[in-house]
Order: C-alpha cells, then sequence, then structure tokens
C-alpha cells in the first residue's frame, strides 16, 4: 500500500514539473503567467501610482490578484480545453492519470507562478513605487492564499465545462474584465453604486480584495476557500476526458455554483 | 489457446442511433485480431468501451479474467493502447513522456523501447517537433511501457508513408513474436490481410463477418479474375460463352473475367487465341481479395452476418 502511494506521489511530481516547464516553455502560458502581468504592474504602478496616491495603499493586492487571474482564468482555463481539444486527455485516461491529478497538477504549477510574479510585485512595489507594506504579512498571506486557490477554482470550471477555446476564452473574459472594472484593483469597491456593489460581491475579486485589505478578512477567506472548494468539486464531477461532450450543454450551469458562496454571502448580508 | 478477452452482447447508443448492436466476440492469446468496417460501424467505440474510456449501455467486457466494465483502471494495467486521437501536450519531449507515464503505469522507463523504436536521438525533441511517424512511434512505444499483455492499436498506419508504415508493421510483427496479442482496428485491407490473424467484419454496429482473413475472402462469391491483353484483340469480339455475365473489355482492350473456375476458363482462352493465330501480350490472375469481399459486406443492406 506504501510502495503503491509512493509511486502516484512520484508519478505525479513528474506531471507537476513537467506542468512548472510548461508554464515557461509554452509562449502564450509564458506571456500570460508572466509577461502580461508584470509589464501591467510597472505600467499601473506608473501611471496610477502618480496620477492616484491612493492606489499605492492597495497596489500590492490588487496587482497580485490581477497577475492571479491572468494566470488563474486566462491562461489554465485554455490549456485544459487545447489538451482536452488535441486528445491529451484520452492519453492520460488510458495510462491510468486520474482526473484529480488532471485538475491539480496544473493548478499548484499555476500557484508557483502566481507566487513567483506576486514576490516580484512585492520587491519592485514596495522598493521603486512606494507601494504600501501590508500590515499583517501573515493575514495577507492567508488573503492571498485563499485568492488564488478561489481564482483556480474558477478557471478549472472554465477550463472542464467550455467546449472549446472560443467559448472558453469568452466566459473567461465575462469574469476576467468586470473583476478588473469592479472587484475594487482599480479603485475601492465602496466608491461604486449599491446596485453594481451587489454585482461586484458575486465576484471572487471582491473578496480576495477583502481578505487582503480588510479586517473582515476570515468572512472573505471562507468565501473563497468554499469557492475553490466548489471548483473543485463541480470541476471533478463534471470532468469529460472526451473533446465532444456527451453531455446536454444545459450541464454547463452547474459551473455557476461555484458563485454561489459568494452569492449566499450576498443574500443573508454579511458582504 | 485460451480467451484473453471477451465481448458478450456489447451494446451503445448515442441517442437513436445504434453504435453497437449485441456485438460478441473474443480474442485468444498471441494472435492479431482485426477490427474491421466503414467509417462509423462502431470499431472505434467498440475499442474504446475495451479501454474503458466510454461507457457500454449494455454487455459484458473481460480482459485477463478483469471486468472490464466495472475495474476499468485494473484491466488497464494489462493493456497498451494507442488511440486513433491522441496526443501529448505540445511542449513535452520524448523523454518527459515516456518518464511521465511509466509513472503512471507503475512501471520503470524502459529506455530500450527509445533505442527500438528508432527514438534514441529524438530523446529531448518536443513532441511538435516530430514528423507524424515518430509521433506514431511514441505513441506505440508508450503503449508498450508497461509491457501489456494486449496491445490496442486504432488505426495506427493512417495518414503514415510507405516507409514509416512498413517500420510499423515490422514492430507488430516483432510484439506478436513476443508472445503478445494485439487487437487492430484499420481500414486498411492490405494491412489486416498482411498482419492478421482473424478479423471481424462490423458494419452498422452488427457483426457481418468473422474469420481468418482467407475465411472472410472464401465466405463471398469467391470468384477470381483475369485479365488478359492480345496483340490484335481477338478475344474482344468472342462469343463469351459461360463468362458471358462477368466478360467485359476494358479502354486499354485488356478482357477481364470473373469466374469460379479459372483453370478450365483459362484453358478455353488459349485455346481461342491459339485459334485465331493471336499472341498473348499480358495475363494476370488475381484471387479474390479481403478488399472486395469488405465492400461487398460494407454494401449489405442490413449488415447482417452472412
Amino acid at each position: 500500500m506504501y510502495a503503491v502511494r509512493r509511486k502516484k506521489m512520484k508519478a505525479f511530481s513528474h506531471y507537476f514539473l513537467y506542468e512548472l516547464k510548461a508554464g515557461v516553455r509554452d509562449r502564450s502560458q509564458l506571456f500570460m503567467n508572466w509577461l502580461f502581468p508584470l509589464l501591467v504592474f510597472v505600467m499601473m504602478a506608473t501611471v496610477m501610482g502618480g496620477i492616484n496616491p491612493a492606489f499605492k495603499a492597495q497596489m500590492l493586492p490588487a496587482m497580485m490578484l490581477f497577475g492571479m487571474m491572468s494566470t488563474g482564468l486566462l491562461s489554465l482555463p485554455a490549456a485544459w480545453i487545447n489538451l482536452r481539444e488535441a486528445g491529451v486527455f484520452r492519453s492520460y485516461r488510458i495510462n491510468r492519470v486520474s482526473a484529480l491529478a488532471i485538475l491539480a497538477a496544473p493548478v499548484l504549477a499555476s500557484l508557483v507562478h502566481m507566487a513567483g510574479v506576486s514576490a516580484i510585485i512585492a520587491i519592485v512595489g514596495i522598493n521603486c513605487f512606494g507601494g504600501a507594506v501590508p500590515g499583517n504579512w501573515l493575514a495577507f498571506v492567508a488573503g492571498w492564499t485563499a485568492s488564488s486557490l478561489a481564482v483556480c477554482g474558477l478557471g478549472m470550471v472554465i477550463g472542464t465545462l467550455l467546449p472549446n477555446p472560443r467559448a472558453g476564452m469568452l466566459v473567461s473574459q465575462l469574469f476576467y474584465l468586470p473583476s478588473i472594472m469592479l472587484g475594487g484593483l482599480m479603485f475601492p469597491s465602496s466608491l461604486l453604486p449599491p446596485s453594481l456593489g451587489r454585482v461586484a460581491r458575486l465576484l471572487p475579486a471582491h473578496w480576495s480584495m477583502e481578505a487582503m485589505t480588510s479586517s473582515r478578512s476570515p468572512i472573505a477567506l471562507t468565501v473563497l476557500l468554499l469557492t475553490a472548494l466548489a471548483g473543485l468539486i463541480v470541476s471533478l464531477c463534471l470532468f469529460e476526458w472526451h473533446s465532444t461532450s456527451v453531455r446536454r450543454p444545459v450541464w454547463r450551469l452547474a459551473g455557476l455554483s461555484v458563485l454561489l458562496p459568494a452569492a449566499v454571502a450576498v443574500l443573508v448580508g454579511i458582504a | 489457446m485460451n480467451a484473453i478477452l471477451e465481448v458478450h452482447e456489447l451494446t451503445k447508443k448515442y441517442g437513436t442511433f445504434s453504435a453497437l448492436d449485441k456485438v460478441s466476440f473474443t480474442v485468444e492469446k498471441g494472435e492479431v485480431f482485426a477490427l474491421l468496417g466503414p467509417n462509423g460501424a462502431g470499431k472505434t467505440t467498440a475499442l474504446e468501451i475495451i479501454e474503458g474510456i466510454r461507457s457500454a449501455d449494455s454487455g459484458r467486457v473481460t480482459v485477463c479474467e478483469i471486468d472490464a466494465l466495472a475495474k476499468p483502471d485494473l484491466a488497464l494495467r494489462h493493456m497498451g493502447i494507442q488511440l486513433q486521437t491522441q496526443g501529448l501536450p505540445q511542449s513535452m519531449t520524448v523523454k518527459e513522456a515516456l518518464d511521465f507515464f511509466s509513472g503512471y503505469q507503475r512501471c520503470k522507463p524502459r529506455s530500450d523501447l527509445l533505442g527500438r523504436f528508432g527514438l534514441e536521438t529524438k530523446k529531448h525533441v518536443a513532441f511538435r517537433n516530430l514528423s507524424l511517424g515518430l509521433q506514431r512511434r511514441l505513441m506505440l512505444a508508450l503503449a508498450l511501457a508497461h509491457d501489456p499483455e494486449i496491445i490496442i492499436l486504432d488505426e495506427p498506419t493512417a495518414a503514415l508513408d510507405v516507409e514509416a508504415r512498413t517500420t510499423l508493421h515490422e514492430l507488430i510483427r516483432e510484439e506478436k513474436e513476443r508472445g503478445k496479442t494485439i487487437l487492430l482496428a484499420s481500414h486498411d485491407m492490405a494491412e489486416v490481410e498482411k498482419l492478421a490473424d482473424r478479423a471481424l467484419v462490423l458494419v452498422r454496429g452488427r457483426i457481418a463477418a468473422l474469420g481468418s482473413p482467407r475465411q472472410l475472402t472464401n465466405q463471398g462469391d469467391n470468384k477470381s479474375r483475369v485479365s488478359m491483353l492480345t496483340r490484335d484483340g481477338c478475344l474482344a469480339t468472342r462469343e463469351t460463352g459461360e463468362c458471358q455475365d462477368s466478360w467485359k473489355v476494358d479502354a486499354e482492350g485488356y478482357v477481364k473475367i470473373r469466374t469460379d473456375r479459372p483453370g478450365p476458363v483459362l484453358a478455353n482462352l488459349i485455346a481461342a487465341i491459339d485459334e485465331a493465330g493471336d499472341e498473348i501480350l499480358d495475363l494476370r490472375v488475381d484471387r479474390p481479395s479481403l478488399e472486395e469481399r469488405f465492400l461487398e459486406l460494407a454494401c449489405t443492406p442490413s449488415g447482417e452476418k452472412k
């Protein structure tokens, strides 16, 4: 039993290491994981930091979240969809690679890329652009971890349920752009009109900013971790090995359950 | 011989379309068993159910005495599979692929496979940079990495050039000589005639014929083709007699006859040519081919077993 578990872990470590390398080898992944978030960070820190001094207070969480979303919402789902379309998941299936491994290895590799980008943002942001140092690093790291997991959970659902790269990119953008505009990355969510504020609270980005900047982080952490868990469960239950789905398209709506923790928080008025 | 793979009344429907309708067959240990059929006949569906990547509506599949429908992961240990449409991550190198899949098959990476499949010098080449033939060889090497008892190949030589096809045929023969059982789905009748011990023809999800390539061929009308060209074309105007129905003259002047008694027919023709003072320029007698028999079966409206 122990030997089998050790072999499984060794196989998984091969998979994880390959995914880690693929995130840099593959040009589109390299761009989305590293170059794009860092370029936008330098641009935003230069421009926004100059015209809006308040931006410096949330520069670190905002730009780290931007990097997480580039990786978790744009790069990760596209990679899964492309692999499924190319028949790679079928190759994995016949070689006894589990659906859990297919979901977990890229997520773990993405977390490493996200951590690398966030570390650069933290060092450069604080030392070169005057970004505010988090008051409580431990709470900040907890918020960062929960946020990255939630973003990956959402990306996982998109990558699992969407049938082709075009549809995947469209749905990714449906979360990505509103998250940037309404999630509190550019300006605090409290400045939004009440109706838009309620919509913003449905987005994991809002809770991520709360978790990394606010004193109410335990609630935000709970919502984010439940979002990540919902994403994993939905993805595992509805995982498809083939590019041609045997399920009716209506099943894809089950993916919306990833927003359930945030929706419940809004409904019970704790947002 | 004993059965290593048993398929019993396998049924699969996609909506109202019946992909497999109570298909049953057994594959004996050490044989090359071919699955034939036109597109949409159910070959790939049958293979994918055996491989555990599609579910069946009903029926039973036993692989090395394991219920493959109930325990697909356990059954997969005994099978090495090359799918019709499968891929690898584009940036994965040959060595990474071997390490990766060997890990999941819980066996040590067999570097000897790389040499055997001509991939030794391509160890650090990414999958996207391999030619189609090398990609197929790599897939076959990965299928054999855990030394499986059954090797399942779905259209292994499709879109390959003649050289790559010949190499793959040699590799398949080698595996048979090593005592492996091979289940082969193919559109290439010549390939099946060359490699297979037995073949099963599926038409519209049903078994249309089963037997050795020779048996399948003999189950048809079993008529040989006689083609003959003469200097003066004396046969073109000759009374056709007993071969009247199948007597044809093509644009190049070849007389073509289909007959189940090529010997006497040939003797009569040669006598007639002598009598007319003509001379044979070209002569060919072909046995009925598997391809002809396959076309005959594929065009049968019901696809019922003959």
